[in-house]
C-alpha cells in the first residue's frame, strides 16, 4: 500500500474547524488516482497531509494516523520524505528555487540539496527531462519558459528526487490550454511506469479519461472512492458539489440507461451510448 | 528580457574570469584593506591603476564605467565641492583659481579619497563583473557559509529585476488608462500606492508558497550539499593568496616606518 | 513565543525567503523612484514590512543587503549606508515590538523616528567613509549649512535628517497600509515579534 489515511482529521494551526474531517483512504501503489471536489473541500489540505507538509511545514493538530508504505508521516524527517512523496504546486513560478541559471540547474537543485553525487544528479536530471520532454531546453535560463514549460520543469525537478509517490494539486490551474495539454500529457505518460500518482484537478473531463481511480472530497471528508465511470455516474453527483463531464451529463440527460454501456467521456463513447452508432459495438 | 542579460556579470574567458571566485574575493578584500593602510597620493594612484588594470584584463571595463564609474565621478565632484571649497577643518591658507577659493588641504584629501574608493570599488567590481553569482555563490558556500546565506544571495538577484519589470508593467498598463505618474511629488508618490501596494502584497502572500516549494525539494535539510558546478583554479593560486595577505602587514610595516 | 534579542529564532524557513522578497521590493522601490524622477526612494518599505512580519534583526539583514544590491548594480557607494539601513530595521523592528504598527499614526510616529536614527548613523559614514560627500541629493543640502556655518559633521546630519524625513514619513504610512492587508491567521506563520504577543499590526 503506497499511501493509507486511517480516521484522519487535520485542523491547522488558528484556525476553528478541522479541514479534514475523518478521512480514511487506501491509495495503491502504481495506480493513478484523481482528486475532484469543489472550492475548499479540502482537496489541497489532503495533498499536504499525504506529502507530510501537513504537519512537518504547515502546522496544526493531527488526529488519526498518515502512512507513507507502512510509516507514519510523523515518524519520518521532512528530507525523509521527499525522497519518498513528490509534491507539485499549483503556481510553476513560485516553484521556481530562483537560484538557478538553466533549467538543468534546477533540476538539479533539489538533488543537490540531498548529498547527492553530482554524475548520479547529471544522469537523474537528464532522465527526467526526457520523460518531461524538456530535454532540449536544458540550457535556458528558468524564467523564459512558457507557463507550460516551467510546470514541467517543475514536476522534471521532483522526479528527478525518484520518489515512490507523485502528489499533484492542481498543476495546470495557472495555465493556458495549451500548457495545460502538456502538462497533462507529460503526467498521463508516467501511468504504468510503476509511479504512484495523485491529481487535484479541477478539468474533471481531462482527469476522468486518465485515471485509474476518482476521489470526491467535500467539506472535508471523502464522500466518493472509486473508478471515474462508477462515481460519475452516481446519481448523487449533485451533491457532491461537482459537476460531471459534459458529454456524461448530457448523455445521462438524453435517458442514457445503465444498460447502454458506460458513462462516456469521449465523442465516440457518446455517439455509442445514444445509440447513434453501432450498439453492439462495446 | 533575457535572464542572463540582467546580471552585472559579463561573460568572457579572459584571465580574471579564470580564476577562483574565493581568489578574487580575497584580491578584493586585500585591496580594500591595503585602500585603507596607504594614505599618500602616489600609492593610492598605484593602487587605483592596478584596480583599474585588473579590470582591463578581465575586459570588462567598458561595463565597469557604464555601470558604476559615472556615478563614482558625481561623489567624487561633490568630494571636491564639499572639502575643496567649503570645508576648512585647519582655517589653512587658500588659493585661487578665478572665481574659486581653493583650500589645498581638501583639494589633497577629496584627491586621495577619490583613489581609494575607485580601488577599492573596482576591485570588488573586477569580481562581480568577471565571477557568474551562482559560482560566486558556491565558492562562499564551500567556505563554510550557510546555503541560506546563498539562497538569500542569488533569489534576491532574480527576483530583484522581476520585481522592477512586473510594477513596469503595471505602470504602463495604468498610465494607458489614464492614472497620473507624473505631476507634482505628493501626487506622483499617491499615483504610486495603488499601482505596487497590490504587487508588493502578492508577494508577501507567495512566501508560504516559495517556502512549502523549497521544503519539498529539501532545501531545509541539514545534509550535506554537492555542487555541480565545477570551480577550476591555477597552480599558482595558493601561493597568489598567501602573497595577498602577505603584503598587508608589509604596507603597514612601511606606513608605521615613514617609507609610504 | 521568542523575544526581542533572540537573532536565531527569527530566521525561520518563511524569514528565509521573506528576505530576498523584501529586499526585492527595497530595490525595486529604489529603481522605479529613480526612473520617475522622484527625489525620494522609499527603499526602506520591505525593511519594515520584514521587521512587522519577522522581527528586527530579519530586518536588519534586509536593509543591509538591500544597499549591497543597490550598490552593485549602480551606485556602488550606498553600501557603507547599509549599516544605516540595517539600524533602521532594527529600529523599525523595536517600534513593532512596542505596537507602533497598529494605528496609522503609530506608523507616522515611526516615521519621525526612523529618520532620526537613520540621520544619525549616515553622517558619520558620510564624514568618515567619504570625507562629507555621499553622491546624492542631500549633498548640495549640506554645502548651503556648510556656507550658513555650520560644521562638516553638523551639516550632514542636519542635511541627512530632513532629507530622509519624508521619504521615511511616507515609507512607514506605506508599509503599515501594506501590512494591514495580511490576514492575521498568515502573519502569524512569520516568526514576527511583539512585547504583548498580539498580532504586529491592527
Amino acid at each position: 500500500m503506497a499511501l493509507e489515511l486511517e480516521h484522519t482529521t487535520f485542523t491547522y494551526a488558528g484556525a476553528t474547524q478541522p479541514a479534514i474531517t475523518d478521512v480514511s483512504l487506501r491509495l495503491e501503489a502504481g495506480q493513478f488516482y484523481g482528486i475532484i471536489g469543489s472550492t475548499g473541500a479540502g482537496k489541497s489540505s489532503l495533498c499536504n497531509l499525504l506529502t507530510g507538509i501537513a504537519p512537518h511545514f504547515l502546522k496544526g493538530e493531527l488526529g488519526g494516523e498518515v502512512r507513507i508504505e507502512g510509516v507514519s508521516t510523523t515518524q519520518l524527517s521532512m528530507e525523509e520524505l521527499v525522497t519518498r512523496v513528490g509534491y507539485v504546486f499549483q503556481n510553476p513560478f513560485d516553484q521556481l528555487s530562483h537560484v538557478t541559471y538553466s533549467v538543468e540547474e534546477e533540476v538539479a537543485f533539489g538533488l543537490q540539496n540531498l548529498g547527492i553525487e553530482v554524475g548520479e544528479i547529471r544522469t537523474r536530471a537528464e532522465w527526467a527531462l526526457k520523460v518531461l520532454g524538456i530535454a532540449d531546453l536544458r540550457d535556458r535560463f528558468p524564467l523564459d519558459l512558457s507557463g507550460g514549460e516551467l510546470q514541467r520543469l517543475a514536476v522534471a525537478s521532483i522526479l528527478a528526487m525518484k520518489p515512490s509517490v507523485l502528489v499533484l494539486d492542481e498543476p495546470t490551474s495557472q495555465l493556458d490550454p495549451q500548457g495545460t495539454r502538456e502538462v497533462f500529457e507529460a503526467v498521463a505518460a508516467m501511468r504504468g511506469s510503476g509511479l504512484t500518482v495523485v491529481m487535484v484537478e479541477h478539468k474533471i473531463e481531462l482527469l476522468a479519461t486518465h485515471v485509474d481511480e476518482l476521489l470526491v472530497m467535500q467539506r472535508g471528508r471523502l464522500v466518493a472512492q472509486g473508478s471515474p465511470r462508477q462515481v460519475l455516474s452516481d446519481p448523487s453527483v449533485q451533491d457532491w458539489e461537482i459537476e460531471r463531464p459534459q458529454l456524461a451529463e448530457l448523455a445521462l440527460r438524453l435517458g442514457r440507461t445503465e444498460a447502454a454501456g458506460p458513462l462516456p467521456f469521449g465523442v465516440e463513447e457518446f455517439l455509442v451510448a445514444v445509440n447513434l452508432g453501432p450498439k453492439d459495438v462495446h | 528580457m533575457a535572464g542572463p542579460t540582467r546580471l552585472l556579470f559579463q561573460p568572457g574567458g579572459s584571465l580574471i574570469h579564470r580564476v577562483h571566485p574565493a581568489t578574487k574575493l580575497l584580491y578584493a578584500v586585500a585591496m580594500t584593506a591595503y585602500g585603507i593602510v596607504l594614505d599618500q597620493v602616489l600609492p593610492l594612484l598605484a593602487l587605483a591603476g592596478l584596480s583599474v588594470l585588473v579590470i582591463a584584463v578581465g575586459g570588462v571595463f567598458r561595463a565597469f564605467v557604464r555601470t558604476t564609474f559615472r556615478y563614482l565621478v558625481v561623489l567624487f565632484v561633490f568630494l571636491f565641492i564639499i572639502r575643496g571649497l567649503f570645508y576648512d577643518p585647519g582655517g589653512a591658507e587658500t588659493f585661487s583659481v578665478g572665481p574659486l577659493d581653493l583650500k589645498p588641504a581638501g583639494v589633497v584629501f577629496a584627491v586621495e579619497m577619490s583613489l581609494r574608493i575607485t580601488a577599492m570599488v573596482g576591485a570588488f567590481l573586477a569580481v562581480i563583473l568577471t565571477t557568474h553569482p551562482a559560482d560566486l555563490v558556491q565558492a562562499i558556500e564551500q567556505l563554510g557559509a550557510s546555503p541560506r546565506v546563498g539562497y538569500i544571495v542569488l533569489a534576491t538577484l532574480q527576483l530583484t529585476p522581476e520585481m522592477v519589470d512586473r510594477a513596469r508593467r503595471i505602470m504602463d498598463a495604468q498610465r494607458s488608462r489614464g492614472l497620473r505618474t507624473e505631476g507634482s511629488l505628493l501626487i506622483r508618490t499617491r499615483g504610486l500606492f495603488p499601482l505596487v501596494a497590490p504587487l508588493f502584497y502578492g508577494s508577501l502572500m507567495s512566501v508560504e508558497a516559495k517556502a512549502m516549494a523549497l521544503t519539498a525539494r529539501g532545501f531545509f535539510s541539514q545534509r550535506k550539499k554537492t555542487h555541480i558546478r565545477s570551480l577550476g583554479m591555477f597552480a599558482w593560486e595558493p601561493g597568489f593568496r598567501i602573497a595577498l595577505v602577505a603584503l598587508l602587514p608589509i604596507l603597514i610595516g612601511f606606513r608605521v616606518a615613514g617609507w609610504l | 513565543m521568542r523575544g526581542f534579542w533572540d537573532f536565531r529564532g527569527g530566521f525561520t524557513s518563511m524569514a528565509i525567503v521573506l528576505i530576498p522578497i523584501t529586499i526585492a521590493i527595497n530595490t525595486g522601490l529604489h529603481f522605479i523612484t529613480v526612473a520617475l524622477n522622484l527625489p525620494i526612494y522609499l527603499d526602506t518599505i520591505g525593511t519594515i514590512l520584514a521587521a512587522i512580519l519577522a522581527g528586527p534583526w530579519v530586518a536588519a539583514v534586509v536593509g543591509l543587503l538591500t544597499n549591497v544590491v543597490i550598490g552593485l548594480v549602480t551606485t556602488p557607494t550606498a553600501i557603507p549606508y547599509g549599516l544605516t539601513n540595517a539600524a533602521i530595521g532594527i529600529t523599525a523592528g523595536a517600534l513593532v515590538y512596542f505596537g507602533l504598527y497598529r494605528h496609522i499614526w503609530g506608523a507616522a510616529v515611526a516615521g519621525l523616528v526612523l529618520p532620526l536614527v537613520g540621520a544619525t548613523i549616515s553622517a558619520p559614514i558620510t564624514v568618515v567613509v567619504f570625507g562629507g560627500a555621499s553622491g546624492t541629493g542631500s549633498d548640495a543640502v549640506t554645502a548651503f549649512f556648510l556656507a550658513t556655518g555650520d560644521t562638516l559633521v553638523g551639516a550632514v546630519l542636519k542635511a541627512g535628517f530632513l532629507v530622509a524625513l519624508i521619504d521615511k514619513m511616507i515609507s512607514s504610512i506605506f508599509a503599515y497600509l501594506v501590512a494591514k492587508n495580511i490576514p492575521s491567521t498568515y502573519m502569524a506563520k512569520f516568526p514576527g515579534v511583539t512585547r504583548d504577543r498580539k498580532p504586529a499590526v491592527a
